[in-house]
């Protein structure tokens, strides 16, 4: 018994410890650069608060914040709108095709945003963009109507890149509801509106504002496109800025540290009120053991246009990027659709790709750390999931806490704490591959014990016992049993990790270096050189190896909808 | 027979002659020869591997690094990082400065190097092919070489603009037709300073400032700003030759560029090693190839206009170019000044958008 103990404590320790170090050492490096004269891996800085005060008394800072809330609130409600209907014709009404509609709404998460956005860019651009074209020739207009480099822009291309997230959580919202107070009310002879205005809406207002805040912080953490759209346009936000505070010469990392400092806490605020309003949710008790069916609102033949809706809405916010990024990579230099340039269409950007060492070690990289990432994620989250869930060690809640706080620090934050953390710590992995394992790891611990927890919740403890009455030790009965019967639980989260990790860019983007490059900063770089082909053949690459992980999920019988 | 004999003296003579010359020239080389064993056994023992900063295009680098590992096999890799140039320079300081040494060698725009200079991170090197190198397009302290050339020009798209359109003159950019029409790379500063000098101080200045009115959209970079240009989101360009000729002549996009301007500024691209390069046999080796006749007439097939006197520039346009007016960018002068000339710059015509 005392050596199970032991155990016990020594693997909580052990789990903390590394929690602690993946979370907890980023943030308070970054902290302290912020607050230091000189950058971190400079020797002569001393403290100041020179940066915060430039931060906060910039005119330009303000301009930022204002850009950035903009830019955020606009595209997460947009995006809650697109999200909340399609969620609720999918589980509250009799739409016909139900798991098609649910598939073609997930589909985006698949498109790494860089690519989406890239395809908008060809798409909306004010002079090239096909849809801009075509308008201008068929209505007689001097330009085209629309400007993706503009507020509006960017909110549009953010907005259909996170829609997917806003379903997702809606969907599973509107699932959990009780009906017995809609029916009630249909009962005591309410209509469907009445019904709408006074009972389904504050039933489901904590989660509707908890879905909100969650895409608002996905916005304004949001890095590819204020970087791909907003940049040349002029539009800069937090991620943005931070970016070229680091990247532009002469660089400012006591600015960038700042301004990072400011995206963070907004972030966190964000999640915390999240988990309020969701922990608030659980007290209306609508998430009951009771079986029951959300009632469902017959359309009639108005099923037929929404169908038809969420088809448009597909095609718009799937099909067409996805299109225009096909049309580039077989060109040799981009241009609208036009005979002159189909005649001209082939396969050497897909040779040059293939050929280029660049790419086969970015596609190297990207494999190793998708794959490395997720496993050691699960692995190390199963054992605090064990740890939070089953076990009864005090201080659990404490791991449980940190190891869930890197969902609220922003991808370049995080890539600028780690910068600075293995550019002074004598860890010798800056510039390796190994800095971006860690970067992946610590970004995604908290989905990892999400998916760990949430199966370790539905496992009885009477196994286990029965493995201890038997004589097996801790490990062996983790090993042997838990880990066993975490297996499907423990594979889902693996593959959302996995695909999470191949899309990654604004971690990636501060970390990596020419040995270490992976897809999606590959994609960034050849942007930067207006190497639009060449990007485009190595997305469309990129694409179609998602799509096959995906398919491989599927089979596997794990689904996706898992996020968060 | 005595036709004959005469002949056979003249021949004589002829190859005497070619003999004498070749060892007198050879001669010149044999040091070198020896030097280039010497620094081929050094480099064998560092870790064949080469990591390079660069400017090129992902394509013509590629040809070059395989080229060199063909003719070195012991080099097992040559990395090439390739990003925005300030992204690029950003990166190489903040490693210096934090005592990281990744890169070998650093290729970049002349201020960029300078600035590199500056701040002690470049090694000098005497590289036994700098003699063929133009001295225009070489550091006399032997801090960095010049692997190309190239004029930047006034390039229009075909489709949009041709016949009586094709503007003569840089003063021809300032017709109310081109208004709204053209684009031009962030912060031309060397073309800026070199135009200023050519028309006289007071009449570049009204130039400048008429063509600020014209509303040019200012390009993140070359290649983006050519690639619309080919795509007609724009009908003209200030831009360099070189990228005209990859996308007329290689990829057949509808674009030319005018050949005879006055004047028509010269910018190098410039590569040097790194003072803490990792593997600095490897990374002199990898020079003087670059320098070389080798890797001259790769660069010329890829539509560049090589720095060595011994071999020209192969794309057709370049054939056509008047080279009458051709003014060598006053490098070290935007060294010193670069913030006070970009300000002015930035001021008439805008930062990158």
């Amino acid at each position: 018994m005392q050596r199970y103990l032991n155990s016990q404590i020594f693997i909580l320790g052990g789990c903390s410890l590394l929690v602690f170090y993946l979370a907890a050492l980023p943030i308070g490096t970054l902290l302290y650069g912020s607050f230091r004269s000189a950058p971190v891996m400079v020797a002569g800085g001393v403290f100041t608060i020179q940066n915060y005060v430039s931060a906060f008394f910039d005119q330009e800072a303000y301009y930022l914040a204002w850009n950035s809330v903009q830019f955020a609130l606009g595209s997460s409600l947009l995006a809650f709108v697109i999200g909340t209907y399609l969620a609720w014709i999918n589980e509250r009404t009799n739409l016909p095709f139900k798991t098609t509609c649910s598939l073609m709404a997930l589909l985006p998460l698949l498109i790494p945003g860089i690519l989406s956005t890239i395809g908008w860019v060809f798409l909306l651009s004010p002079r090239i963009g096909v849809v801009n074209l075509a308008l201008k020739n068929f209505l007689g207009l001097a330009s085209g109507p629309f400007d993706v480099f503009s507020m509006w822009g960017m909110i549009w291309v953010q907005a259909v890149d996170i829609y997917p997230l806003a379903f997702l959580l809606m969907s599973a919202a509107l699932r959990n509801m009780d009906p017995a107070l809609e029916e009630a009310s249909m009962a005591a002879g309410s209509g469907t509106i009445t019904t709408l205005r006074r009972i389904t809406l504050p039933i489901m207002r904590p989660s509707m504002i908890g879905v909100m805040l969650i895409m608002f912080v996905r916005a304004i953490e949001a890095f590819e496109v204020p970087a791909v759209v907003g940049i040349p346009g002029d539009i800069y936000v937090f991620t943005s800025k931070i970016y070229l505070a680091t990247h532009r010469y002469p660089s400012d990392h006591g600015l960038a540290g700042a301004y990072a400092v400011n995206l963070l806490v907004i972030c966190v605020a964000g999640v915390l009120l999240y988990q309020r309003l969701t922990r608030r949710q659980e007290q209306f008790a609508t998430v009951t053991g009771k079986g029951y069916r959300p009632r469902v609102v017959d359309l009639g033949p108005w099923k037929y246009f929404h169908l038809a809706l969420a088809v448009v809405i597909f095609s718009i916010g799937v099909v067409t990027p996805v299109f225009i990024l096909i049309w580039a990579s077989f060109i040799p230099y981009y241009g609208v659709p036009s005979a002159e340039l189909i005649g001209k269409m082939s396969l050497e950007n897909y040779m040059f790709i293939l050929t280029y060492p660049e790419a086969t070690k970015a596609f190297k990289n990207s494999f190793f750390l998708s794959v490395g990432s997720a496993t050691s994620v699960m692995l190390v989250t199963s054992v605090i999931a064990w740890i939070t869930v089953k076990s009864k060690i005090k201080g659990k809640g404490v791991l449980d806490a940190i190891s869930f706080v890197p969902i609220a620090i922003p991808g370049i934050v995080l890539g600028i704490s780690l910068m600075w953390v293995y550019l002074i710590v004598p860890i010798p992995i800056y510039g390796t591959i190994w800095i971006l394992l860690v970067a992946y790891m610590t970004k995604y611990l908290p989905y990892g014990v999400r998916a760990a927890s949430a199966s370790m919740i539905q496992i009885t403890s009477e196994l286990e016992e029965a493995s201890h009455a038997c004589g097996g030790s801790w490990q062996q009965t983790f090993r042997k049993i838990t880990l066993p019967l975490l297996t499907p639980g423990f594979l889902a989260g693996w593959i959302y990790i996995s695909i999470l990790a191949l899309r990654e860019l604004s971690t990636s983007i501060l970390l990596y270096s020419t040995d270490s490059i992976v897809l999606s900063v590959l994609i960034f770089d050849l942007l930067d050189q207006a190497q639009y082909n060449w990007l485009a053949a190595l997305g469309v690459l990129m694409i179609l190896v998602l799509m096959a992980m995906a398919l491989l999920a599927h089979k596997l019988g794990a689904t996706m909808g898992i996020a968060r | 027979m005595k036709k004959i004999r005469r002949r056979f003296f003249h021949v004589a003579w002829a190859l005497l002659f070619t003999f004498f010359v070749g060892s007198v020239s050879s001669g010149r080389y044999n040091p070198a020869f020896g030097a280039e064993n010497e620094l081929v056994e050094a480099a064998k023992k560092e870790s064949g591997k080469l990591l390079a900063s660069i400017a090129m295009r992902l394509s013509t680098a590629k040809k070059l690094a395989d080229s060199f590992r063909v003719k070195y096999p012991f080099i097992k890799e040559v990395n090439q990082y390739r990003a925005d140039a300030e992204r690029r320079l950003e990166r190489t300081l903040s490693e210096f400065r934090a005592g990281r040494h990744s890169f070998d060698v650093f290729q970049g725009s002349p201020p960029h190097l300078a600035a590199l200079k500056a701040e002690g991170v470049l090694a000098a090197y005497e590289s036994p092919q700098a003699a063929d190198i133009d001295p225009r397009f070489k550091d006399e302290a032997g801090h960095w070489f010049d692997v190309y050339w190239y004029p930047v020009i006034i390039a229009y798209n075909t489709n949009l603009v041709s016949g009586a359109d094709v503007p003569k003159s840089w003063e021809d950019l300032l017709q109310p037709k081109w208004k709204g029409k053209m684009t031009m790379p962030r912060d031309q500063i060397g073309w800026f300073k070199v135009m200023l000098k050519a028309m006289g101080d007071e009449k570049g200045q009204a130039f400048m400032k008429a063509l600020s009115k014209q509303n040019i959209r200012i390009s993140k970079g070359v290649s983006d700003g050519v690639a619309l240009l080919a795509a007609g989101e724009f009908h003209m360009a200030i831009t360099r030759a070189q990228h005209i000729e990859i996308f007329k002549h290689g990829k057949g996009a509808p674009v030319d560029w005018v050949k005879d301007l006055n004047p028509m500024a010269v910018h190098g691209s410039p590569i040097a090693i790194m003072k803490h390069s990792p593997n600095p046999n490897s990374a002199r080796l990898f020079i003087d190839f670059l320098l070389s006749r080798e890797a001259a007439v790769i660069v010329a097939k890829s539509r560049r206009l090589p720095a060595r006197l011994d071999v020209e520039g192969l794309s057709p346009g370049f054939k056509e170019m008047n080279r009458k007016n051709l003014v060598r960018t006053p490098d070290e002068d935007i060294f010193k000044n670069f913030q006070i000339y970009r300000t002015e710059f930035r001021e008439l015509f805008g930062g990158p958008k």
